[in-house]
């Protein structure tokens, strides 16, 4: 599963190159070498902590920061760190190579955002309601918590791999936003199966776990609080979801509704 | 005016009832021979052989289970930095350190805040490659030690926080900053700094105790020209900075402090060759600051693995002769025993599943897997950047004679310039005791996820450590089995427990992120 994400951005990540306006910068020789080093630095300088793609580890996703608060305001962050976290400031960057670093996290936030879909929203809104997905999906507060929240789902994931997701749920189950150093990003939505000592199976997704507890919740909504000491068996089930698969919506239903969900954004 | 009026007058009430007459003496004798009073906790690693082992047995295997929290201390300025200070603890007072900077003293019964010391600390502090965070102080004699963030070392007044002397170790705009412990031996207080990932050049210093005056200096690198230079290409040696703790034998009178990685930390094309002393451990004559001798463990070091975790002086018998032997469980994922008189390589044995060398040599060297360098693709190598252990410390236990060691297993993609972690549910930590003359493990006990808490073992037959997501625990230290926990909660905490005694009572205490907790029998 890792490596079809690593596959799916790092094609991302190259078609987010080649769309890079030829005009820019010198021409495209002069843009590629720029972004060269630009990645260079970010690599060396950034990525221990915001992750190599910029989606976040100790620090948080940085992908969208140039889209949404613009070049100038991405560079002053880099310059002057932000006081209080674990930002420092990168004073001894020249103002080329902080721009060079700017224009490197635009590519990344280009390969994040992807090609967005065909279809029509509003459309796209009747299906969502019509197959009841906010009996489990919330959306401005209103809906149901057994999936994810999709407020600003359409800032987080392009519309194509939306689309994908509709047809296979579970097939590419996102990683947990909020990480520390020690430990990559964790699966969220990763359903178990729990065997306890006195035969009983539970199969939910886990809300929480640590070294000698889980909580898990079954696909009715029931949270189950286990010690791992009180059970026999306890495995993952990766690539299995509650959500059933959309596969039998029209292409044209599918693509309407990919389409909505990939107009909720982030407020700008 | 009126509250610290109350603070005095509390603080004479409670000389009468716990002894803290006698809290601003703590001469090196008493710090020399720290097994005899196991009440107190007066260095870092507990002693000045890191053993991080109490003799205290009160809490013991038979009655664990019954521990309870006793006080929590919580920070009243929270600035998304987390406690990491190991706790000093003389005749009942507790000296702890809140990010970056901050002493601050604490009744050791109470959890009670008596008195706090902060420094100025310029808005555009740099500490690249760190965190804004402190691993703790030292004490000797009346006065308490602190390296400070923008890289200052600063002697308090140890009954009430009264700065006596501050001195700037080396220029914070020069990327040196302080987060480790300074250490304190006969009229001498020893301190590194951090900053290496930024070019910033290892040194080690020592400062007369009583003034502040340096006394000497050691840089961890060559200049152009000097010995071991040739090691560096054509590149300027940088790096491989002392940031974390060091021990020391009062015998030989020799410091051991482990350096970090060479700068730049990744790629290393400019910098061809072993770039000594990076990576290594250093034997430092504590008078003169002469390099006695090193060992680099991992030579051109290409992936942040710093060999700055905790030295471990054991006195064991090799082949039927008694040894003088340092031990340490090293950032790259092998442990190794050294001859700590010579530095000559005794035994050395991996305590991760490490995926970069096929082994070590006869010398300690390790015999290199093509994966050691990365693909421009990326190569998935064990451990990550941040380690098979980082900066938290293990315990040895004399009489059992096992190194209790924090283990990390987790994975990164590594590049030439730069990595990204496994995902989480790939990864796991686990307490591991291993022999500590030959790194073989004797039991683990599996954590769900890497660990960033220092183990703590004690004479009761327990080792203290913690987990990822907030468990505090204790094990039986001749099998691993867990014979209690407590749930601290806390996402990352990283801790180093340390226990010591008040009135008769024994304490184990622990932070989490923005807690100290202490826990007793009822």
């Amino acid at each position: 599963m890792r490596l079809v994400l690593a596959i799916f951005t790092a094609t991302a990540i190259l078609a987010g190159l080649i769309a890079v306006p030829a005009s820019a910068a010198g021409g495209p020789q002069g843009r590629a070498r720029e972004l060269s080093t630009g990645k260079e630095l970010f690599e060396s300088s950034c990525s221990s902590c915001h992750g190599l793609d910029g989606s976040g580890g100790l620090g948080p996703n940085i992908q969208h920061m140039p889209a949404t608060l613009g070049d100038e305001a991405t560079a002053k962050i880099i310059k002057g760190g932000v006081p209080g976290t674990g930002m420092p400031a990168f004073a001894g960057f020249t103002d080329a190579q902080i721009s060079q670093i700017v224009a490197h996290l635009r590519t990344l936030g280009d390969a994040a955002m992807g090609v967005v879909s065909t279809g029509d929203p509003d459309k796209g809104k009747a299906v969502y309601d019509a197959n009841s997905c906010a009996s489990c999906h919330m959306v401005n507060g209103v809906g149901g918590n057994l999936g994810p929240d999709l407020t600003t789902i359409g800032s987080l994931r392009p519309s194509d791999f939306i689309r994908l997701e509709i047809q296979n749920p579970g097939g590419n189950l996102p990683k947990s936003p909020v990480t520390g150093i020690a430990v990559g990003k964790w699966t969220e939505y990763l359903i178990f199966r729990a065997v306890t000592k006195d035969g009983q199976v539970i199969e939910g997704m886990r809300e929480g776990e640590s070294t000698l507890e889980i909580v898990l919740e079954d696909s009715k909504g029931n949270y189950h609080s286990l010690h791992k000491a009180d059970l026999q068996s306890l495995e993952k089930e990766p690539g299995k979801s509650f959500m059933p698969s959309q596969s039998s919506l029209s292409s044209v239903d599918l693509n309407n509704l990919a389409a909505y969900l990939g107009s909720l954004k982030a407020a700008p | 005016m009126s509250a610290l009026k109350h603070v005095l007058a509390l603080a004479l009430v409670m000389v009468a009832s716990s002894g803290w007459a006698s809290a601003q003496d703590v001469p090196y004798q008493r710090i020399l021979n720290a097994d005899k009073t196991p009440q107190d906790w007066l260095t870092y690693g507990g002693d000045y052989q890191s053993h991080r082992f109490s003799g205290l047995t009160q809490i013991n295997k038979s009655n664990v289970a019954k521990l309870r929290p006793v006080w929590i201390f919580q920070r009243s300025q929270l600035n998304g930095e987390f406690f990491e200070a190991t706790p000093v603890v003389a005749d009942g007072l507790m000296y702890i350190v809140e990010p970056p900077s901050t002493v601050t003293a604490l009744d050791a019964r109470t959890g009670m805040k008596i008195w706090s010391w902060s420094p100025k600390m310029p808005k555009d502090v740099k500490y690249i490659g760190l965190h804004a965070n402190n691993r703790g102080v030292a004490i000797l004699d009346d006065m308490v030690y602190v390296g400070t963030l923008d890289c200052h070392l600063a002697a308090l007044d140890a009954k009430t926080g009264a700065l006596r002397w501050i001195v700037e170790v080396e220029k914070n705009s020069d990327n040196h900053a302080i987060s480790g412990n300074p250490l304190a031996i006969d009229g001498k207080i020893i301190m590194g700094t951090g900053g290496g990932d930024r070019d910033a050049r290892g040194l080690l210093d020592a400062y007369d105790a009583k003034t502040g005056k340096r006394l000497w200096r050691v840089w961890t690198v060559p200049n152009k020209g000097e010995e071991g230079a040739d090691t560096w290409g054509d590149a300027v040696p940088n790096g491989g900075d002392v940031w974390n703790g060091g021990s020391y034998d009062p015998e030989l009178n020799l410091l051991y402090y482990g350096t970090g990685n060479p700068s730049p930390a990744f790629g290393g094309q400019t910098r061809p060759g072993d770039n000594l002393n990076t990576c290594s451990l250093l034997a430092i004559d504590a008078n003169t600051g002469q390099i006695k001798w090193h060992f680099q463990f991992t030579p051109h070091d290409i992936h942040d693995w710093d060999a700055t975790q905790i030295p471990v002086l054991i006195d064991s018998t090799v082949g039927g002769k008694p040894r003088k032997l340092v031990a340490m469980a090293n950032r790259n994922g092998f442990y190794y025993v050294l001859d700590r008189v010579t530095g000559e390589f005794i035994a050395g044995a991996p305590y991760i599943s490490q995926n970069w060398a096929k082994g070590l040599d006869e010398k300690g060297r390790p015999i290199l897997l093509p994966s050691y360098y990365p693909a421009a693709t990326g190569t998935l190598t064990n451990p990550s950047t941040s380690g098979a252990n980082n900066w938290t410390a293990p315990s040895y236990d004399p009489e059992n004679k096992l190194f209790y060691e924090s283990a990390r297993e987790l994975s990164a993609v590594f590049t030439p310039t730069g990595s990204n972690f496994q995902s989480g549910d790939d990864a796991y930590g686990a307490i591991r005791a291993l022999d500590s003359l030959t790194g073989k493990q004797k039991w683990q006990f599996r954590m769900l996820a890497p660990g960033w808490v220092s183990t703590l073992a004690t004479a009761g037959g327990l080792v203290f450590s913690g987990d990822d997501e907030g468990d505090f625990f204790a094990l039986n230290a001749d099998t691993g089995k867990l014979l209690w926990s407590f749930p601290l909660s806390g996402l990352d905490p990283r801790d180093s427990p340390v226990t010591y005694s008040v009135g008769g009572k024994q304490y184990v205490v622990i932070s989490s992120i923005n807690i100290y907790a202490a826990f007793g029998l009822p």
